[in-house]
């Protein structure tokens, strides 16, 4: 585990240099970074909410809810470390000014993460408090969702950063897009259970990185513990340091040559 | 006193391919090494080793005693590393690149400020210091590059063609600054395929090319050991060519050909009134210089691809 051996302190700093950016930067990006969940959770929730009256007990607003944080958790560091870091790494060649100092690639690209997993944490407490001025959040355990979010934002952090150390253009990124996290949003259970999928897609579904996310928020928002949830955040941890690792050994073999 | 740099026996593959074939060098303390030689020739991949980006394949790489291979951070912090390729942050302005910068090293904020107050006064970019990056002109981008580069007040100084594409009076403004640095004692290391840079900087030059060092030594030394006072050189219009070479055949040591002009080394007086018969020829009678050493050396001009 060499790679591990690699990473310091100095990844901090990375996570700096975009929090120096942001705090330039945030007048243009809250707006609109806000208003897409919000938009939709009030289309979807009230709009689809007059045709369809219930979904397992839940009023549709309150069934979709956690689905869309869970799903606003995911976006934020699938575009961050996506296309975000494709751009500083092979257009404007910002990695290649970090590792002229004393840091090492793995010190970049552990910050690169940390900041994926900052965006987060960082949506997913403004929509929490969006739900919950809107009535929906039943339960303090609610405040649980935001540790998830953390695991959660690491997670698709890092299967997005190690998605980044292969591509080949920025075109990669349609693919990772159309066919991964687009369906997600889809298939999840974000809009309606993913019990009625049909048998195979169901099955499908829970290998889907969002799907458990989405499985654990919304039984912590409503309160209702299960045993499941465990396994959920069981899988969630170990795809998550085994997407992280997979990105600090590709992205050395990519840029260290 | 130790060379800062030293290599021995240096290899770079990548795959199949060869960049750096055997190569041996020093760089001592306070003096500007140059490597030059033309695009291909393995600068880029032996200063990408120096900055410990890039692994060695085989040989010994040394800097300020460390080896590359194992004390990368170590090094990392005594370097200060001026790319080829522009990697400034357009996220932030002139200032902030600066303090970020500095921060990677582990400098305080107070002392980066300092230090980056410092460096854009050295650099004449003070009243720039709160630019974004897009609206400076390649010139002070490339002055930008190097007050990032000293931010950390560097042992050895690392320049990887840094006057390339810079106009003449941007790159005198960069020679001049170098110039200064250097009489302050700063190490420095230059790639380039600019002779004149090369010329006027350098103590000492390495001339590299497929990979091996061809020649090495002071500039003036290498002009002086390959040629005498004074060389010719020859401009003709294509279909005469054949006739001009016919003509200095047997009266000079050697011709070496830059495409556009020919190159007489060791003529005997007779051969510029004989070519200047020629309708079309255009003859001067000049010093010799490093780009005449290397086209003998290599049989290429520096500038070609």
């Amino acid at each position: 585990m060499t790679a591990l051996a690699e990473v310091s302190f100095r990844s901090l700093h990375v996570w700096q240099r975009h929090r120096d950016v942001i705090l330039r930067l945030w007048k243009t990006d809250i707006v609109p970074l806000l208003a897409e969940p919000v938009v939709i959770l009030l289309v979807m929730g009230l709009g689809i909410g007059q045709v369809v009256d219930e979904v397992n007990g839940q009023d549709y607003l309150e069934f979709i809810g956690p689905g869309i944080l869970a799903a606003y958790v995911m976006f934020a560091p699938a575009f961050e470390n996506s296309w975000g870091s494709y751009v500083r790494m092979e257009v404007r060649r910002t990695y290649d000014a970090m590792i002229a100092t004393p840091l090492s690639i793995e010190d970049v690209i552990t910050g690169e993460i940390l900041w994926g997993v900052t965006r987060s944490l960082f949506l997913g407490t403004l929509i929490l408090i969006i739900l919950a001025v809107m009535g929906i959040v039943k339960s303090p355990l609610a405040i649980l969702v935001l540790p998830v979010a953390v695991l959660q934002g690491f997670l698709i952090a890092s299967l997005a950063m190690a998605y980044t150390s292969k591509a080949p253009s920025i075109n990669a990124f349609n693919f990772f897009y159309s066919l991964f996290i687009y369906p997600m949003f889809f298939l999840s259970g974000v809009f309606f259970p993913v019990e009625d999928l049909p048998n195979g897609l169901r099955q499908f579904a829970w290998v889907l990185p969002l799907t458990p996310a989405v499985h654990v928020m919304r039984h912590l928002i409503t309160g209702d513990l299960v045993l499941s949830m465990v396994w959920s955040l069981l899988g969630m941890a170990g795809a998550a340091f085994g997407f992280y690792y997979l990105a600090l050994v590709w992205m050395r073999r990519r840029l260290i040559r | 006193m130790p060379p800062v740099i030293e290599a021995k026996g240096l290899v770079k593959r990548y795959g199949e391919f060869t960049a750096v074939d055997g190569i041996d060098f020093a760089v001592e303390e306070g003096e500007c090494f140059g490597l030059l030689g033309s695009n291909g020739a393995g600068k880029t991949s032996t200063i990408r080793m120096i900055g410990c980006v890039s692994p060695v394949s085989e040989g010994e790489l040394r800097v300020a005693g460390h080896n590359v291979s194992t004390e990368g951070r170590a090094i990392k912090a005594l370097l200060g590393v001026v790319p080829q390729e522009d990697n400034l942050d357009e996220d932030l302005d002139v200032l902030q690149n600066l303090l970020v910068h500095a921060r990677y090293f582990g400098i305080s904020s107070d002392e980066a400020r300092r230090r980056a107050s410092e460096a854009l006064e050295f650099m004449e970019l003070t009243d720039r210091a709160r630019s974004p990056i897009d609206e400076l002109s390649g010139g002070m981008r490339r002055r930008l590059l190097i007050a990032r580069a000293l931010i950390n007040r560097p042992r050895v100084l690392v320049l990887d063609e840094p006057t390339t594409g810079l106009d003449p009076h941007g790159r005198h403004l960069v020679w001049e600054r170098l110039h200064l640095l250097k009489s302050q004692g700063t190490t420095m290391v230059l790639s380039t395929h600019a002779m004149d840079e090369a010329t006027h900087l350098c103590d000492r030059l390495a001339i590299m090319e497929e990979g091996r060092i061809l020649a090495h030594g002071p500039p003036r030394e290498l002009v002086a050991s390959h040629f005498g006072e004074e060389v010719v050189e020859v401009r003709v219009a294509p279909w005469e060519k054949e006739k001009a070479l016919a003509m200095v055949a047997g009266r000079v040591e050697h011709v070496a050909d830059h495409g556009d002009a020919l190159v007489l080394i060791g003529a005997d007086g007779h051969v510029p009134d004989l070519v200047r018969s020629l309708d079309s020829a255009v003859v001067v009678r000049r010093p010799p210089n490093l780009e005449d050493v290397f086209l003998v050396l290599t049989g290429k001009g520096l500038s070609s691809e």
